[in-house]
């Protein structure tokens, strides 16, 4: 084979480029990538017979070949193959929008030191989302293309407006014998007041609970304050009894990383072991509310999480490695995007962007935003991603509203300066909601963007270890296909 | 701290002025640089950011950059017709998807 292929481009010298992409590695050779996303690591001196086309040694002809990198001029069949792939991960295109956030209420009984929601006493209803509004923002989720709808209850403390979640899951359940849509139900809840009756409920209507587990109780009890000062002991014992009543695999739980959480992977990954969970999300620093302060800041913050979220993610393989299964979220997310025609997943990392297109957030006083980080940025002030009300929008007029059309436009990586060229961008996303929090505009500079740095980081760090490591191979092959 | 401005030229039979300006968009944390031309020169006055950095390292990089872009110019001039095919193939699929 290596020599008939040898002899065939040697004879005829008819092979030519398919359109592809390249960045080079400070750890050396170079990365090429096909228009899907699809990549190779080639030495320098590979990389410098691609470049002058020199196709004079068979394995390197074959690795070309077999990635849509080069093809036998005027073949048809790699053109057919890579419209297939583009066409498998952009099914979904316009099927907007699966995920559906009600934010039932602010009132939360936690003071959480990171919280950028404003979150209200208690006993304050005022800032309780109204029947009527949430009615109108389910005719909205319903009106979605998508097939599958999931409605996830946020607040402050979601389960302090119980009685709206109960009026809500009931009627959603109404509406859908006409639509007949994948439903599913979050809480996103930190487990602090739940009783026997939320758990009756919950397994009645199969209901899934997402809570907050910082990490050990040192740390968790240290950002997540409240009265009593026993937010960790509540979550734990919340987990507990969630998975007594519904089942084991019907609560996950959520990490905020602060500066506290960074010296101290191996200590929060320990604890998600400990309480049985077998994935871990090792979150990104908010540039959100108190995090912003300036560029400065912010890019040296990056550095320090990105030394974090490596010293986990090594120790999450070696716990792998060593028989204790445990995922990483982000990790398996690029894995997605890098090894199978999946585009992800994951509002943050999707092309076009995930707000709106992926998620809309229906605010406890009826406005509706792009993402809840738009809604963050809305406790800030700024109303960017605002994109109407359920009192007067229909689905369509939100998502053909300019503060969602433009921010889309805009931020579109695969035109945006850098990302253009860039050898990552297939395995990156766009997001316009970050860009501008941390930056001032959608699209953001990109030598300095936090954003842009994780993935020019992380990607090519899962790639050298896919490549020298067998075990990882194996795994990330698993982590991309769950 | 910035250094001294430092001249790199480029011939402009060779390089294309979009090949440098994208270099220097990259290289933009690491260098402040104003881009002219003169006669047959692509002409960059560049001043260093980072003052870890010598002008030296940073002149060598800058040329890297702009040569890889000159390499992505070409790969994109030569490969235009059949991404444009791809492309039309891929989303004409998923345009046949929606409507089935």
């Amino acid at each position: 084979m290596v020599t008939s292929l040898l002899q065939d481009n040697q004879e005829r010298k008819v092979y030519e480029w398919l359109p592809f992409r390249f960045d080079r590695l400070r750890s050396g050779g170079v990365v090429v990538t096909n228009m899907l996303g699809e990549w190779l690591k080639l030495s320098d001196s590979e990389f410098n017979d691609l470049a002058g086309k020199v196709f004079s040694k068979p394995e390197l002809l074959i690795k070309l070949t077999s990635k849509h990198i080069i093809r036998i001029k005027n073949d048809k069949l790699p053109v057919r193959l890579l419209a297939l792939k583009i066409a498998t991960k952009n099914k979904n295109l316009s099927y907007a929008t699966g995920l559906h956030i009600f934010v039932v209420t602010l009132r939360c009984e936690h003071a959480c030191e990171y919280c950028q929601v404003s979150r209200q006493n208690s006993r304050n209803t005022e800032f309780d989302m109204a029947e009527s509004d949430a009615y109108a923002a389910l005719a909205i989720a319903f009106m979605s293309p998508s097939q599958n709808i999931k409605l996830e209850f946020q607040g402050g403390e979601s389960l302090l407006n119980f009685d709206l979640i109960k009026k809500i899951v009931i009627r959603a359940q109404e509406m859908n014998i006409r639509f007949k849509k994948n439903l599913a139900f979050v809480i996103a809840t930190n487990l602090a007041v739940i009783d026997d009756e939320i758990l009756s409920f919950a397994k009645t209507h199969n209901i899934f609970f997402s809570t907050s587990l910082d990490g050990p109780s040192s740390l968790h009890n240290a950002n997540r304050s409240r009265p009593g000062k026993n937010s960790w002991e509540l979550a734990i014992s919340g987990i507990e009894r969630v998975r007594k009543e519904l089942g084991h695999d019907q609560v996950s739980a959520l990490m905020t990383t602060t500066d506290r959480s960074l010296t101290m992977p191996k200590e929060i990954i320990d604890e998600y072991v400990r309480m049985g969970f077998q994935e871990i999300f090792l979150r990104h620093l908010s540039p959100y509310g108190h995090a912003v302060k300036s560029g400065a800041n912010l890019k040296y913050n990056n550095r320090r999480w990105l030394n974090f979220y490596f010293e986990g993610l090594e120790y999450i393989i070696e716990l792998n490695r060593n028989g204790t299964e445990i995922v990483e979220i982000l990790a398996s997310t690029y894995l997605k995007k890098m090894l199978t025609n999946s585009s992800g997943g994951y509002v943050d990392l999707a092309t076009p962007t995930g707000a709106g297109l992926g998620a809309l957030v229906y605010n406890y006083d009826g406005d509706i935003y792009a993402s809840d980080e738009g809604r963050m940025l809305k406790e800030m002030g700024d109303e960017t991603f605002k994109l109407g009300s359920v009192r007067t929008h229909t689905f369509s007029d939100v998502l053909l509203s300019d503060s969602l059309l433009n921010a889309v436009e805009e931020s579109f990586a695969p035109s945006n300066p850098m990302c253009s060229d860039c050898a990552f961008e297939s395995h990156c996303g766009s997001d316009p909601v970050i860009h501008h929090a941390t930056q001032g505009d959608f699209v953001g500079f990109k030598p300095s963007s936090t954003f842009c740095e994780r993935t020019t980081e992380i990607v090519p760090f899962l790639m050298e270890k896919y490549e020298t490591d067998r075990f990882c191979r194996d795994l990330f092959t698993r982590w991309s296909v769950r | 701290m910035l250094t001294d401005p430092h001249i790199v030229n480029f011939d402009s039979a060779v390089f294309s002025v979009e090949s440098v300006q994208k270099a220097v968009y990259r290289m933009g944390n690491k260098i402040f640089a104003s881009i002219s031309l003169d006669r047959n020169l692509i002409r960059l006055e560049i001043e260093v950011k980072d003052k870890k950095a010598t002008i030296e390292e940073i002149s060598n990089e800058l040329r890297q950059t702009v040569n890889d872009y000159s390499l992505r110019e070409k790969i994109s001039a030569e490969t235009q017709e059949v991404r444009n095919v791809v492309l039309a193939t891929a989303f004409s699929r998923v345009v046949s998807q929606e409507n089935e």
